[in-house]
């Protein structure tokens, strides 16, 4: 019954519109080489701050989604990811593009894409809420942990080394930080400007960290898209979907794979949609009987891979939705907004305000649907959407970027905080390291410092009552292991060269 | 830009130094055992230690090593000469805008921005005022008519209502 009320505020005018509207844009941007997921949802993010929860939320799930799959596109076409969850099987279907081939790939990529999204859309709808049930009985101890566990796991698995994924985290709590503590109410780091008392605004860190930086990084190198361009009349202009079924037919299982694997990978905190597709990629391609037709332009490691992909973004709402927990930089997105609109994720939300989860959830699992006939005409188009410069672009969105700042909080301080996070993400994305620990650190540093005072409050300072209760018991050793991992590592390496010398 | 991993650590052992020293300045709170100051001590402790791993595996094992120290242009991508101009040029409109938006206003300001922007990538003088002038349009017609962000007037506030449709 819910989930049908649910369903039923989903079919107003402003939030379909607002869905196509994401839809289209997310289309556009992820076929932009050189534009990421993240970034199109950073510049999105101030216009969500003027529409009611529905469908300000329903349009960011469709933008993922259609992001994702975009991404595919260019990647195909001119060997240039749109976006870096597809690169994994770039080389594949570019290799497919130069057989003339084109069409096949595309299509079996955009279905499949569709496959893996509403397979990790349903995973979505029938798990969190009873992952919500459980969740119930936790206390801020267990949520201690888990916010330990989801920043260990997005520094595990960050690209670069770990140590560089630990500074970006450290990076994003140390932006957490900035305003009021949250039990004292003290100023903090606030150096006497009072516009700091309320922190580093949210939108303004986002926009600078993801797109900001990449602008600044596109100054370095504005001719970069000039070989793409000319490249753009290898687009599709035969049956786009010709073939496709049986491929899918022929691929069936390793799909199912990809798609379990991109759920799963998903939900794995900082593990996003670009890993997701390198993992499926690769056991696609150890569980093939065909190894050899890997890397010689074959639909046998596009199909999982870019299941996985999109199945990932699904995955990573479990967590974020059920926990607080982001799974990627995309959710952690989708996070602050969701606090933006008083929406505050955990298990609550699906008592309290379970009509409007499930309306999310749903609007994702018809964003995940609507991919293959607005997707077929992203392809389509795809020659129009490339054929705008990037010299012309870029200062567009950055004039964008500069007005979305200042458009949530009304003063020039916003896009100072703006500039400043952009020249603070152009130096780590230079630097290798990895923006999404930051941007989790920055949305689950105030819920983590939260739950460790309340803990030590409720314990007096005794560090052992975070290990008393069961599950919480568990969650810290599996932190504790994760974090001495290294560091045994490292013992064991040096004992053993110092035996063998 | 990038750096030889050992400036990186360095930079990390900084600012977390930076920040113990600053939390161990914030004031203590009555009555509450752990006052504001823990937390950040402890994320200054955690960016210390990070920082010193990075410097350790440079000096030890040679890894994240830059020639010169430091270097514009990485792996496959060359930095073209007048690019470290470029960057300049994106930081400084944004700055001019601060210092200007609430005295020219959004509609003065914007246009300058953006033709400057335009002009600089794209060297075509013609088609970056036209761009600039209808980004401006598009930009204030959505933000200011549509979703009804106070955009500052400025030096405009007296032909608002002529503006405005």
């Amino acid at each position: 019954m819910v989930v049908l009320d649910a369903f039923l505020t989903l079919l107003t005018p402003t939030t379909l519109l607002v869905m196509v509207a994401a839809a289209i844009y997310g289309l556009t941007v992820g076929a932009i080489p050189g534009f990421t997921a993240s970034m199109a949802m950073a510049l999105v993010v101030p216009v969500t701050y003027f529409l009611d929860p529905v469908p300000a939320l329903a349009g960011v799930v469709t933008l993922a989604a259609m992001a994702i799959f975009a991404g595919d596109i260019p990647g195909a076409l001119l060997r240039i990811p749109g976006t870096p969850a597809s690169a994994a099987y770039v080389d594949e279907a570019y290799l497919m593009t130069r057989r003339g081939e084109s069409e096949l790939a595309l299509g079996t990529g955009l279905v499949c894409s569709a496959i893996g999204g509403i397979f990790g859309a349903l995973v979505l709808i029938s798990a969190a809420p009873f992952l919500a049930e459980i969740a119930l009985q936790f206390t801020s101890f267990e949520y201690f942990w888990l916010a330990c566990l989801g920043l260990t796991a997005a520094v595990v698995v960050s690209s670069g080394h770990p140590a560089k994924g630990a500074i970006s985290l450290f990076v994003g709590l140390a932006i957490a930080m900035v305003g009021l503590d949250p039990v004292a109410g003290l100023p903090r780091f606030t150096f006497g400007n009072s516009e700091l008392m309320g922190g580093l605004g949210f939108i303004p860190v986002l926009i600078g960290l993801f797109a900001v930086s990449q602008i600044l990084r596109f100054a370095l190198s504005p001719d970069a898209d000039r070989d793409a361009q000319e490249l753009v009349d290898k687009a599709p202009r035969k049956r786009l979907l010709g073939g496709v079924l049986a491929e899918i037919k022929r691929l069936k299982w390793p799909i199912a794979r990809g798609c379990g694997i991109g759920t799963v990978v998903g939900a794995i905190p900082g593990a996003g949609a670009d890993i997701a597709a390198y993992i499926s990629y690769a056991s696609a391609k150890t569980m093939s009987k065909q190894r050899e037709v890997f890397g010689t332009g074959s639909l046998d490691g596009i199909a999982p891979a870019t299941a996985a992909n999109n199945a990932s973004v699904g995955g990573a709402l479990v967590p974020a939705t059920v926990f607080g927990i982001p799974g990627d930089s995309l959710t952690a997105i989708i996070i602050g907004i969701l606090y933006m609109k008083g929406l505050n994720p955990g298990p609550m939300v699906f008592v309290l305000q379970s009509e409007l989860i499930y309306a999310v959830f749903l609007a994702y699992l018809v964003a995940n649907i609507m991919i293959i006939p607005l997707g077929f005409l992203a392809i389509r188009f795809f020659r129009q959407i490339l054929s705008v410069p990037r010299t012309i672009l870029m200062p567009l969105v950055l004039a964008a970027c500069i007005v979305g700042s200042f458009a949530v909080e009304n003063t020039t301080f916003a896009v100072t905080t703006m500039l400043f996070m952009g020249v603070v993400g152009f130096y780590m994305e230079e630097n290798n390291i990895s923006l999404a620990p930051a941007i989790l650190g920055v949305v689950l540093g105030p819920l983590m410092e939260e739950m460790f005072l309340t803990s030590l409050i409720k314990s007096s300072g005794d560090l052992w009552a975070f290990f008393d209760r069961p599950v919480a018991n568990v969650l810290g050793v599996v932190v504790i292991i994760i974090w001495s991992l290294p560091l045994l590592l490292a013992a064991k390496r040096l004992l053993v060269r110092q035996w063998s010398n | 830009m990038k750096f030889d991993d050992a400036i990186n650590g360095v930079i990390a052992i900084v600012f977390g130094c930076s920040m113990i020293v600053l939390s161990q300045n914030l004031p203590e709170v009555r009555h509450i055992d752990f006052g504001p100051g823990l937390f950040p001590t402890l994320v200054g402790c955690g960016l210390v230690a990070a920082g010193g791993f990075l410097l350790g595996r440079r000096l030890f094992a040679a890894h994240g090593k830059v020639i010169g120290w430091a270097s514009f242009g990485s792996g496959d991508r060359e930095t073209p000469s007048g690019g470290v101009g470029s960057m300049a040029l994106q930081i400084a409109v944004i700055v001019f805008y601060i210092l200007t938006i609430e005295r020219l206003g959004f509609l003065l300001t914007m246009p300058i921005v953006l033709f400057c922007l335009l002009a600089w990538f794209d060297r075509r003088i013609a088609r970056a005022a036209i761009y600039a002038i209808a980004g401006t349009a598009v930009l204030h017609s959505f933000f200011y008519q549509l979703m009804s962000v106070p955009l500052p007037w400025g030096l405009l506030e007296p032909y608002a209502r002529a503006l405005t449709w």
